[in-house]
């Protein structure tokens, strides 16, 4: 009679040294789960606040756009107030020159415009804000249409807080409280058998808490990686404005330099300046993104 | 006052226990431990599994992003560079060409620079993109 006894003393007291190891790894499996995400986490939020950066001087990239080709505007009406010096017939500005009337007007009002526009933005800091933002509120939208799947779930401050939430370990605190933890210590015979099913459970949240981890991770791995690609198509569009700006510069400055060396008497003259600002208007069509912010 | 570790252990259990485990625990008996213990190796094993097939998901996604990324990148110099090249060559002539009035000189800058400015390389990407998806040879 003792001997089985003692046999299932030992099978008891291994079966709770089992349970509570098992336990105590558990509790340290979720943890080290915890820390896993944190850590990811914040490098996670860090990337979000570059790829936000980057948005801002992209906004600024625009705007500064914006300002050049209203500078050249205004270069286009000294160009208009040139050819009407010159006093040439309609015809000769349609078959010669290849302008129409109708585009010396929209050329004149466009730098009347521009004129005014130019003298807002130095009168005020904030209309050149709005502007950029405008201007730029297409790539924003560009940016959010080509991302595809976002991961909503992982962004702003109540999405956070939520993921925190569950990660806080809401399967955990289900448990029940100091009534069930008496129950299980001062079971009698069957605490070792308990403490080792207790040990099973704990495992078993565990996992749980490191799949959940696991797959928050893999969502934040991809968006970065999407987000990154995103950065990348933003420098080619970036890279387009930079080459429609210098082109524009470059033109204007060469409207510049002809109309300074040149006289509406000299049909010659008259030639190559309607020519450079008929190019220098075509360039200034050109849009990079329609209203829709899809790329043209 | 300090919690002694014994007290620590206890609330551990109870966190971890939950309602099922309460079940369990008020019914004990041996072939129920075994059968626990059989459903909690099983459990483990599909966690396992779901855990790389988490992590296999992901490395596939984020390798196919990272090789969208690498061609975005590749397509984007090289014709940002042919273009600015091009371009440079063109406003070379323009200067020359205004300096000396010279008409025929500005007509083929002004026309150069145009058509490479008309022409966006954003909007070709896609096209490229498809080319190279369907193993066709294009020239950019």
């Amino acid at each position: 009679m003792p001997v089985p006894l003692l046999i299932w003393g030992a099978i008891a007291i291994a079966s709770a040294a089992g349970g509570i190891a098992a336990t105590v790894d558990a509790e340290n499996r979720i943890n080290s789960a915890r820390r896993k995400y944190t850590n990811r986490r914040r490098r996670y939020d860090q990337a979000l606040q570059k790829y936000k950066e980057k948005h801002q001087w992209a906004a600024s990239r625009f705007g500064d756009l914006g300002k050049t080709r209203l500078e050249a505007m205004v270069t286009l009406g000294k160009a208009v107030r040139f050819l009407e010096k010159a006093k040439l017939k309609e015809r000769n500005l349609f078959e010669k020159f290849d302008i129409t009337p109708e585009q010396l007007v929209q050329f004149k009002t466009a730098s009347v415009q521009a004129h005014e526009v130019l003298r807002d933005l130095t009168s005020s800091t904030i209309s050149g804000v709005a502007t950029a933002a405008a201007a730029y509120s297409l790539v924003g939208t560009f940016a959010s249409a080509s991302t595809g799947t976002a991961i909503s779930a992982l962004s702003g401050a109540a999405a956070k807080s939520a993921t925190l939430a569950w990660l806080g370990g809401g399967t955990i605190a289900a448990g029940g409280g100091g009534v069930v933890a008496g129950t299980a210590v001062l079971g009698g015979l069957v605490v070792g058998p308990t403490l080792l099913v207790v040990g099973f459970f704990a495992q078993t949240k565990a996992g749980d808490v490191e799949n959940q981890v696991e797959k928050h991770i893999a969502e934040m791995d991809i968006d970065e990686a999407n987000k990154q690609k995103l950065l990348v198509a933003l420098d080619a569009v970036l890279a387009r404005v930079a080459e429609v700006k210098k082109s524009t510069v470059n033109l204007q400055n060469e409207l510049e330099t002809l109309l300074s060396s040149s006289s509406p008497k000299d049909e010659h003259d008259t030639y190559l300046v309607a020519k450079t600002s008929v190019a220098l208007g075509q360039l200034l069509d050109i849009a990079i993104l329609d209203q829709n912010g899809r790329i043209i | 006052m300090a919690k002694s570790p014994i007290g620590n252990i206890g609330s551990s259990l109870a966190k971890h226990l939950g309602a099922g485990g309460r079940v369990i625990v008020q019914n004990l008996n041996p072939l129920e431990v075994v059968r626990e213990y059989v459903s909690y190796r099983k459990t483990v094993t599909e966690q396992q599994t779901e855990r790389e097939r988490i992590a296999a998901k992901r490395d596939v996604a984020v390798r196919l992003i990272e090789s969208e990324k690498e061609l975005i990148l590749d397509y984007f110099a090289r014709r940002f560079a042919e273009r600015k090249n091009a371009l440079n060559g063109f406003f070379d002539v323009l200067r020359v060409a205004v300096q000396e009035k010279n008409e025929s000189g500005m007509d083929t800058a002004l026309s150069g620079i145009l058509g490479i400015m008309k022409d966006s390389p954003l909007k070709d990407f896609e096209a490229f993109r498809q080319a190279r998806a369907d193993n066709r040879i294009i020239e950019i």
